[in-house]
């Protein structure tokens, strides 16, 4: 319950915000929805009403046609029949368009059964389908067999005595049921009528409603508005004549409670700027006391800046003069320092071209030693193949002597032949020959002996001066090798020495290059600090100048918040227009 | 009577009528004012021989769309044939008896 309260006050809270345009809408939308379901209601109702009755005064209708219909399908069959009686032979022909002329009564019969909505016109139709189906059909097959048969006068009998009373009976049935078919009828058209009335009669007792609370909704908001407007306007009267202490009331945020708080804020704002104003005019007759002192002294600080910024100016001058000379003089140092760095380079590339040199000499040296190294190799080698040669010439020496031997004792064999030969006698005169060849030849033999050992003699004295030669080439090898190697070290120590000189060069060069470009910058710096200078004394000169300026319109603050208006002068002092305003807002009531 | 001469008068109708070699027929009577079957199936071009064994006469017919016969009055004992020439299905019904009802379907 409590809940429920709670929602009814948010609801009527939100309401109370809306526009009015929103709230003459949503009253707008609810009475067109209210109406409209209404109407909409009223029209279901009524259409389904008339569909019903409309559709009961068709069937009721179509009920009577089908029962006239009906009639004249038996009254068709009875001719036929009668026809059938006067000519049996007619029978063939007839007596299948009959069968049909039934099968479509039947069918009607079943029709309007169904579309027999009232239980009158249900009795009545159960009434002729009996009739028909009982009596009338039975009556008329009984008719047709005696007609087929050829007995005429028993089917004429048949038909006149009996079928036609009951045929009279199912007429009076079929006008029975047009007749009610028809009352039913014109009841469902005058209920169509009724419901068509009562749906005009709904409707516009809805329009008239709706219309009556529409203009009841209007009235409301023009009345509102119209209040609130006049309380604006009083309001703005007031405030007109310099009453700021009133306020409209504010309820609601629609327009005229948006409106309503707009005034208010604007009175109060007025209210809050004239009173701001009162007080700015009292802080300003003060503070133009103030700035009058203030601007007083700072006339005569202003003068004594200006005598200060004329001593900055002349320093800064002298300073632009100094700093010039000093650029002078660091690029001629750029210059000396340059001239270093190219005679460092110039040493550097020297020392890179005796290091190339000491170093193809090292490496002749080096081959050098290593040409001795092979001749000594060479040399030893000589020498140990001389000596072999010596052995052998030794042991030639050795064979020789044993030849020479074998060849004296073959001269001593030989003569002891001849001895032999001759105590022979002639029995050894040939043996003596051959004793005598032989000791030729031991004589030969000992000869060349003799040779060959002199020429072996010869053979070893000179490969003993070949050996002593070979030792002494060989020593005098060892020596410049010696030599060579101790040049070698000597080259190397200098190509070191020359490569340590050479990276020194190349560092002094870097250094002198690193020492070029800072002195470059060095004097960029010092260009920059004399343009600096240069602006320094012009600036101190222009500063000077406005100070001057600046003095000039400081005694014009002073003379504009002095006390009193200014001699000569159309504006008027600050405080003569404090005093001014002071007059004005006093009209005003907060 | 019409019961002795019936079978006679039927072998006779179906030796006039079963003449042409390859064409089947069909028989159905009438009796008790009802046809003996309420739907047979014939082939194209078969004929249907109707014979009456009931005590009164019928008239047996089709009005159906393309199979429309009419063989009149069929008096007791009597027949007739009927030779379906297109296919369909027939309602056949007596003129006379208006219950009697069947339905001959010509495949």
């Amino acid at each position: 319950m409590a809940h429920d309260a709670t929602f009814s006050v948010k609801a009527a809270d939100r309401l109370r915000d809306l526009t009015l345009v929103a709230k003459l809408s949503l009253t707008m939308a609810a009475l067109l929805l209210s109406l409209a379901g209404v109407i909409g209601m009223t029209m279901v109702s009524t259409r389904a009403s008339i569909a019903r009755h409309t559709r009961e005064l068709v069937d009721a209708r179509r009920v009577k046609e089908m029962a006239i219909l009906s009639l004249a399908l038996l009254r068709s069959q009875d001719d036929m029949s009668k026809a059938m009686l006067l000519d049996p032979a007619r029978m063939d022909s007839l007596g299948v368009a009959k069968v049909e002329a039934f099968d479509e009564a039947t069918a009607l019969l079943k029709r309007m059964d169904s579309l027999s909505t009232s239980a009158d016109l249900r009795r009545l139709t159960n009434n002729m389908r009996q009739v028909d189906e009982q009596q009338l059909r039975a009556m008329d097959t009984r008719i047709l067999e005696l007609t087929a048969v050829g007995d005429a006068r028993a089917a004429t009998r048949l038909y006149f005595d009996e079928y036609e009373p009951v045929r009279a009976q199912y007429e009076a049935l079929v006008g029975q049921l047009g007749a009610v078919a028809e009352a039913h009828a014109e009841e469902a058209a005058r209920r169509v009528a009724a419901a068509n009335r009562r749906a005009l009669v709904y409707i516009s007792i809805a329009l008239v409603i709706g219309v009556v609370f529409v203009s009841i909704a209007l009235y409301g908001v023009a009345r509102k508005m119209g209040a609130k407007l006049r309380e604006a306007v009083d309001l703005m009267d007031m405030v007109a004549r310099g009453n700021l202490t009133r306020a409209v009331e504010v309820d609601g945020h629609d327009e005229t409670g948006r409106m309503a708080a707009s005034v208010n804020a604007m009175v109060r704002d007025l209210r809050r700027m004239i009173g701001e104003i009162k007080s700015t005019s009292t802080r300003l007759v003060t503070s133009s006391g103030e700035i009058s002192n203030a601007a007083d002294e700072s006339s005569s600080a202003v003068v004594t800046l200006g005598e200060a910024i004329d001593q900055i100016s002349a320093g800064a001058q002298e300073q632009a003069t100094v700093t010039n000379e000093t650029v002078g003089v660091v690029k001629q140092m750029a210059a000396s320092i340059e001239a270093v760095v190219q005679q460092a380079a110039e040493m550097a590339k020297a020392g890179n071209h005796t290091v190339h040199v000491a170093r193809r000499g090292s490496e002749t040296v080096r081959s050098a030693i290593q040409g001795l190294e092979s001749t000594r190799a060479t040399v030893l080698e000589a020498a140990a193949r001389v000596k072999e040669l010596a052995e052998h010439s030794a042991r030639i020496g050795d064979i020789n002597k044993t030849v020479s031997s074998i060849a004296d004792q073959c001269n001593l064999l030989a003569l002891n032949a001849s001895i032999e030969a001759a105590r022979a006698g002639e029995h050894g005169a040939a043996f003596r020959i051959v004793a005598e060849e032989i000791r030729d030849l031991a004589n030969e033999s000992m000869a060349s002996s003799g040779r060959i050992g002199q020429l072996v003699a010869a053979v070893q004295t000179g490969m003993a001066d070949v050996i002593e030669a070979m030792r002494v080439g060989t020593t005098n090898a060892d020596e410049g090798a010696q030599q060579a190697r101790a040049a070698e070290e000597s080259l190397d120590e200098i190509l070191r020495t020359l490569e340590g000189t050479n990276g020194e060069l190349q560092r002094i060069a870097e250094h002198a290059h690193t020492v070029t470009d800072d002195v470059g910058r060095v004097a960029s710096m010092v260009e920059s600090v004399a343009a600096v200078a240069q602006q320094s004394a012009a600036s101190a000169e222009e500063m000077s100048a406005q100070s001057v300026q600046v003095a000039e319109a400081i005694t014009r603050i002073a003379k504009i918040s002095s006390n009193g208006e200014v001699e000569g002068e159309r504006e008027e002092t600050l405080p003569v227009m404090a005093r001014k305003l002071d007059r004005l807002i006093a009209g005003f009531e907060v | 009577m019409n019961r002795l001469f019936a079978p006679i008068l039927l072998a006779l109708v179906l030796v006039v009528v079963g003449s042409n070699v390859g064409e089947a027929q069909q028989v159905v009577t009438a009796d008790g004012k009802q046809f003996s079957t309420t739907e047979m199936r014939i082939s194209y071009q078969d004929t249907v021989v109707f014979m009456n064994y009931d005590a009164v006469p019928h008239q047996v017919f089709s009005s159906s769309n393309g199979l429309r016969f009419n063989l009149k009055r069929l008096l007791p004992g009597s027949g007739g044939a009927v030779r379906f020439a297109k296919r369909g299905v027939a309602e056949v019904r007596c003129a006379i008896h208006r219950d009697m009802r069947m339905k001959i379907i010509v495949e």
